[in-house]
């Protein structure tokens, strides 16, 4: 097996049987910053029983991932993808460089589920980067960003209803989305404590930066979490609407009388800036399971044939 | 010479068109309803899509109708020649199925349109317009999205095939911008697919075929429909 | 809401306390717009019955025998309230729901007329409100298929806050297949069909029986939105059924929702009814006590026999029709609801249906008014006065609003809007005219002979086309009832149609009382003007093509028939010039009326005029000008001596003495014409003739038809774009 990475926690494989595949072994070491610090012996084993399980959870639930199945511990099988250069966080509690950042107390539960982007960079040490930023540089596409943060918003909620079967708090994660060969766009990360950050009683769960001298001590409770993850039940964990905004508008230079009537009625009655108006349609369409780009591409084919006129009208999908 | 009359579901013309079609003696029409799909059309030698508001036109005149499955067998007799004929609505439909080229856009002044109009009939053959070449004839009209819009080059292809019947103009057979009732470019009142078997227009020749009515222009059209399936 | 006294006597009657749902139930039924508790009273007034009457006044539609074996159906509903709160939706449901009147009786809805009052469209927020009741009217009734053939339309500053939706539909049934609103056999099954039943329209009659304030918060919920298409698949899906003779009961949800229509079909049964609740198909309503009430569209309400009911099932499945069998028919008298299997609701059908306290109404004394004239004064310019009326909002072009009806839909109109009545063809090969008129300026200023003039209008417009008036079926839009002043305005008024309906014995067979048509507006009480809107319809005799308005031949002679009085008091030259209405409105001559009735409908029968008008608002100068407007010809005239008591030519041309045509005669017809006058005992004269030069020429000035042409048809359009 070629080694295509070598990373901190993980190496990746080229999967002899398909180039389209790559095999992720898990590794003993735990990512302390920057610095390649601790290996624990048997926390490979637990990553890969944790992120087998939820991995499986979420494709269970119709989030498209990388994942393709298990293989011997502590490798899994996955899809190769390109790996978009940023990762993207979710929090549902302040945590430490959040509450640095804002000035949040430690511990505040947010009013609704806050995306964030970072730049994936060893050398800038991956600093927080605006979604304007990341679309003025030309990093990933606007479209492509809104997808990304509709599908975090979805793996948060499917993985807070699980968790929550055990009384756990899922307090923060961050993925990375990649794209594969045929243009799906997946979650492309594995699922453990080395991504999230899970809480209970209103504190964390563990602390990966004190672990020093207590290691026996964490892979035991480590073991007792992927066990409480491992006996929750997915099937009571019931789908989430999403909705699917498709906006359709007249093509530009095709006369639109219902707005040209609208303009003329907004200057009688006093709007006298209005200068033109365009007047087209917007569609929510609701799904009851999580975004896809085969959902994306299905619903570009319905927005030509039959939401949108192609002769005399376009259209553009938001959601999330 | 039986033929077709499909009514979907919000389609309102249907009866009249039925009514006009008996008044012809060759005519054998059926009423079939869009959910019966393929099997209504076993027996059609030609098919009629009247007027109305199908599936209520909610979002856009025809649309819904286009993709129906009946839509698709209306598409396979038309390329085996049989005539069609798309009025009002069913212009619309013909249209959004892709069976005539262009689309039908909101009228210019965004509102639904009721009167009677002239139109200039052609001068160039069509199956549809025997003995009524380069005539003035009066119809009615009753839409909301009439404007009939297509691409510049097929605009030019259209007028170079001889595929425009109809023309909107004024009582004296002028094509006039305030004959115009709805904006359709180079006011366009139907259209002709290239095989030269499916017709679409806005104006309602079924509600022009009898005296008290007001004009018997319509029947002629629908005649001339008849005598097509051969 | 139910008063405490209403509240006492119900519970005194049951013998216990209400149940919440029987409460909502009450409020409902006892509503004014249910219970009609405050106009009932006086209904005697009115002629209702004569041979030809199928069914009278009380179910959906009144039917009425046009020979051949068919009847037709006429029902008139006013949808003002919602209306005035969203107009595109009030107006489209109320389309809605006029059609599933008529329906309900099994006919085949033919035909469509809407009249509308509204404040004056120069204000923009008041054309706003009017483009987006005509859009609902337009996105509603076209879709449905139903030609619309008449209507109405009058603005005045006291509709601004409450504007009047009326709706009129007409159908046509064959005798036999007449269905009834009426549970008669215990035992039988009650069907619900249709939409399902949402919040939508949850308390709409008690909000209809009320004034409209700002303080008071409707929500949104009290409006029923409408779907077309539901409603067009409900027609279809009904006509299947009625072709089968499926139904043996059949109700339109509508004012009151399941409570009032269940109770009104055992109420006419003598039955009573058992509903579950449960069962209905609904939209995210859950309260039982909602969904008895809700007026969601596009509902009926049938009882069928159990023999039949697996058929209805297969045809409402083939539809993709919901319904659901909700209960049955009882023959213990009581409406008895229930919700998974618990009983929350049982009350008698006589209380519930008939057993609202006849309030007392106060009926307090119409201010008089004075014949003087003293505000009146020869205009400087006779023209320009003219051209002003013309483009006047009461009397311009109405294209504007009715070229957004489909008026030829079903392939039976002769005549499309625009002449003095629409005129449809029956399938027994008779032709109807269908006109509606009322002028709520004479009303306002005596609502018994501004009333029953009115209806006189409606008269002589089916008669100037040749028809023979049939029935009558009326709107009548008041204020508050419980203000003497008001209630004043309603009695009075059903008087003069009552007088009306006698006088020339023509039966009212459907109507519609909508009262509290008032706002609180600032601390300030704003009532509308009282608007008691008649509907007319008139028959042909077989072969004789309607006689319109516009003048067909040149060389041909004008006669005015009728003899005019100085009546301008009240009239649109009084409303244009002074800016007010004022004084005792044109008199009532039922005398007069008849007889000219009678001479123009015989000459029609001898085929003597070519185009005809009746003399209304605006007199004889806006009659001949709107005989010249729609033509290709002119005229010209000497007005010098016209039979009657005016002495001046601003009397002449604008006086609105009733009673009065304009005929156009060619020269041959002349001397039968004048006999037939004659005979009659008829004051005539010639006015002039009609011309090939497109001018109009009253002899001391003359206006330019194309210039007049251009201010007609730009009168609404250039306020509403």
């Amino acid at each position: 097996m070629d080694l295509i990475h070598d990373g901190k926690t993980r190496k990746v494989h080229q999967d002899p049987e398909s180039a389209d595949r790559e095999i992720v072994e898990f590794t003993d070491s735990i990512a302390l910053d920057d610095e390649k610090a601790e290996s624990i012996t048997g926390k490979a084993e637990l990553v890969y029983r944790m992120t087998d399980f939820l991995l499986g959870y979420l494709e269970g639930k119709g989030v498209d991932t990388h994942f393709i199945r298990s293989l011997e511990s502590p490798k899994i099988l996955v899809r190769k993808v390109d790996i978009y250069p940023v990762l993207v966080v979710c929090r549902n509690i302040a945590t430490k460089s959040f509450c640095l950042r804002s000035g949040v107390d430690e511990g505040t539960v947010l009013e609704k589920p806050l995306v964030e982007f970072f730049l994936i960079s060893d050398r800038l040490h991956n600093p927080l980067i605006t979604e304007r930023a990341i679309e003025t540089i030309g990093l990933v596409k606007d479209e492509i960003l809104h997808f990304m943060r509709a599908v975090t918003l979805s793996v948060n909620y499917y993985l807070v209803e699980l968790l929550k079967q055990q009384s756990l708090v899922l307090a923060d994660f961050r993925l990375e989305f990649g794209i594969t060969k045929a243009g799906h766009i997946v979650v492309a990360d594995e699922l453990s404590l080395d991504n999230m950050s899970i809480w209970d009683k209103g504190a964390p769960y563990m602390n990966f930066d004190e672990i020093k001298g207590k290691e026996e001590e964490f892979i035991q409770a480590y073991g007792k979490l992927v066990d409480l993850i491992t006996r929750t039940k997915p099937e009571e964990v019931s789908n989430r609407n999403e909705i699917l905004q498709v906006i359709v508008k007249p093509k530009d230079g095709i006369r639109n009388p219902p707005g040209e009537v609208t303009k003329k009625m907004l200057v009688r009655m006093g709007f006298g800036d209005a200068e033109d108006v365009r007047v087209g349609k917007v569609f929510n369409i609701i799904l009851r399971r999580p975004i896809t780009s085969e959902i994306l591409h299905q619903l570009n084919i319905m927005n030509i044939k039959l939401l949108s006129n192609p002769i005399s009208e376009k259209h553009e999908v938001s959601y999330g | 010479m039986s033929i077709a009359v499909i009514r979907f579901p919000g389609t309102n013309n249907d009866d009249d068109v039925m009514r006009a079609l008996r008044q012809i003696p060759a005519a054998k029409p059926y009423l079939v309803p869009s959910r019966k799909g393929l099997a209504g059309l076993q027996d059609a030698e030609g098919i009629i899509i009247p007027g109305g508001f199908s599936y209520g036109d909610y979002m856009r005149a025809g649309a819904v109708a286009a993709m129906e499955v009946i839509s698709a067998g209306i598409r396979d007799l038309a390329e085996d020649g049989k005539p069609v004929l798309g009025i009002s609505n069913g212009f619309q439909i013909l249209a959004e199925a892709g069976l005539l080229p262009g689309a039908l856009l909101p009228n210019v002044s965004a509102r639904f349109i009721c009167r009677w109009v002239y139109l200039r009939v052609s001068d160039q053959p069509s199956i549809f317009t025997e003995n009524l070449e380069n005539a003035v004839i009066r119809l009615p009209i009753a839409h909301a999205e009439g404007n009939y819009f297509c691409s510049e080059d097929y605009l030019i292809a259209l007028e170079g095939e001889k595929r425009i019947p109809f023309k909107y103009c004024n009582a004296q057979g002028e094509i006039t911008e305030d004959s115009n009732p709805n904006g359709s470019i180079e006011n366009i009142a139907g259209v002709i697919n290239q095989k030269g078997n499916v017709l679409g227009m806005m104006s309602h020749p079924e509600r022009a075929t009898r005296q008290i009515l007001g004009s018997t222009d319509g029947l002629e059209i629908l005649e001339n429909f008849v005598r097509a399936i051969r | 809401m139910i008063s405490k006294d209403e509240l006492q006597i119900a519970t005194k009657t049951l013998g216990r306390d209400f149940t919440e749902t029987e409460l909502r139930m009450i409020e409902a039924l006892w509503s004014e717009h249910c219970s009609y508790k405050s106009s009932k009273r006086w209904f005697y007034l009115f002629k209702t019955t004569a041979d030809n009457v199928a069914l009278g006044v009380g179910e959906g539609a009144g039917l009425f025998d046009i020979g051949g074996g068919y009847y037709a159906g006429v029902s008139m509903d006013s949808h003002n309230h919602p209306s005035q709160i969203d107009p595109y939706n009030g107006a489209g449901s109320g389309i809605g729901g006029t059609i599933r009147n008529v329906i309900s009786q099994g006919c085949k809805a033919v035909g469509l007329m809407n009249c509308l009052r509204f404040g004056h469209p120069q204000k923009p927020k008041n054309a706003l409100s009017l483009s987006n009741a005509v859009r609902g009217i337009s996105d509603y009734g076209n879709s449905v298929g139903i030609p619309m053939v008449g209507g109405e339309m009058e603005f005045d500053e006291s509709f601004e806050d409450n504007c009047l939706v009326n709706i009129v539909c007409i159908g046509c049934v064959k005798s036999e297949n007449v269905v009834r609103s009426i549970a008669r056999t215990p035992g039988h099954h009650i069907v619900i069909f249709g939409s399902k039943t949402g919040c939508d329209g949850v308390g709409g009659v008690i909000f209809a029986s009320n004034v409209i304030s700002d303080s008071k918060d409707w929500s949104t919920s009290a409006i029923q939105i409408g779907d077309s298409l539901a409603e067009k698949v409900l027609i279809d899906t009904l006509t299947e059924l009625l072709e089968e003779h499926l139904i043996d009961g059949l109700q339109d949800i509508g004012g009151g929702g399941l409570a009032a229509a269940a109770g009104d079909l055992a109420h006419s049964g003598g039955t009573g009814v058992e509903i579950e609740l449960d069962k209905v198909p609904t939209r995210g309503v859950v309260n039982p006590s909602d969904i008895i009430i809700s007026e969601s569209q596009e509902r009926m309400l049938a009882i069928i026999a159990p023999t039949n009911m697996d058929r209805v099932k297969t045809l409402l499945e083939k539809n993709d029709t919901p319904y659901a069998v909700i209960g049955k028919v009882t023959d213990d008298g009581y409406y008895t609801a229930k919700y998974e299997g618990e009983i929350i609701a049982k009350l008698p059908i006589s209380l519930l249906v008939d057993g609202v306290l006849i309030p007392e109404r106060v009926e307090g004394k119409i201010p008089s008014q004075t014949d003087s004239l003293s505000w009146f004064k020869e205009p400087d310019d006779y023209g320009s006065a003219i051209m002003n009326l013309i483009s006047s909002v009461n009397i311009c072009d109405r294209s504007w609003i009715y070229s957004q009806y489909d008026q030829h839909v079903q392939s039976n109109t002769v005549v499309d809007i625009g002449q003095n009545a629409g005129v449809l063809e029956f399938p027994n090969g008779r032709l109807l005219a269908f006109t509606s008129d009322c002028n709520s300026f004479w009303c306002k200023l005596d609502p018994q002979v501004g009333t029953a003039n009115s209806a006189a209008e409606s008269l002589r417009n089916i008669v100037s086309m040749g028809a023979r008036p049939i029935f009558i079926a009326n709107c009548l839009n008041f204020g508050s009832p419980e203000k003497p002043d008001s209630y004043a305005q309603f009695v009075e008024s059903v008087r003069g149609l009552g007088r009306f309906s006698h006088d020339f014995n023509i039966p009212i067979i459907g109507g519609n009382v909508s009262l509290y048509n008032e706002a609180l507006v600032d601390g300030q009480n704003r009532r509308i003007n009282p608007s008691p809107q008649i509907m007319l319809a008139g028959i042909f005799k077989e072969k004789f093509s309607p006689i319109k308005r516009n003048l067909v031949t040149p060389w041909a002679n004008i006669f005015l028939v009728g003899e005019t009085f100085p009546e301008l008091n009240g009239s649109e030259f009084q409303r244009v010039i002074v800016g007010e209405v004022k004084g005792e409105p044109p008199k009532y001559r039922p005398n007069w009326e008849k007889k000219t009735m009678d001479a123009i409908l015989e000459s029609h029968d001898r085929g003597l005029i070519r185009s005809c008008n009746n003399v209304g608002r605006g007199g004889i100068a806006i009659a001949l000008m709107k005989m010249a407007l729609r033509s290709e010809y002119g005229f010209k005239l000497n007005m010098e001596y016209i039979p009657g008591t005016v002495n001046s030519l601003a009397q002449s041309l604008f006086s609105e003495t009733s009673s009065r045509y304009l005929a156009e005669v060619t020269e041959s017809n002349q001397p039968e014409f004048l006999s037939i006058l004659e005979k009659h005992e008829l004051a005539t004269c010639e006015l002039g003739l009609t011309t090939l030069e497109p001018t109009a020429d009253f002899g001391r000035f003359t206006i330019p038809l194309e210039k007049a042409k251009m201010e007609f048809s730009d009168g609404l359009g250039k306020y509403l774009g």
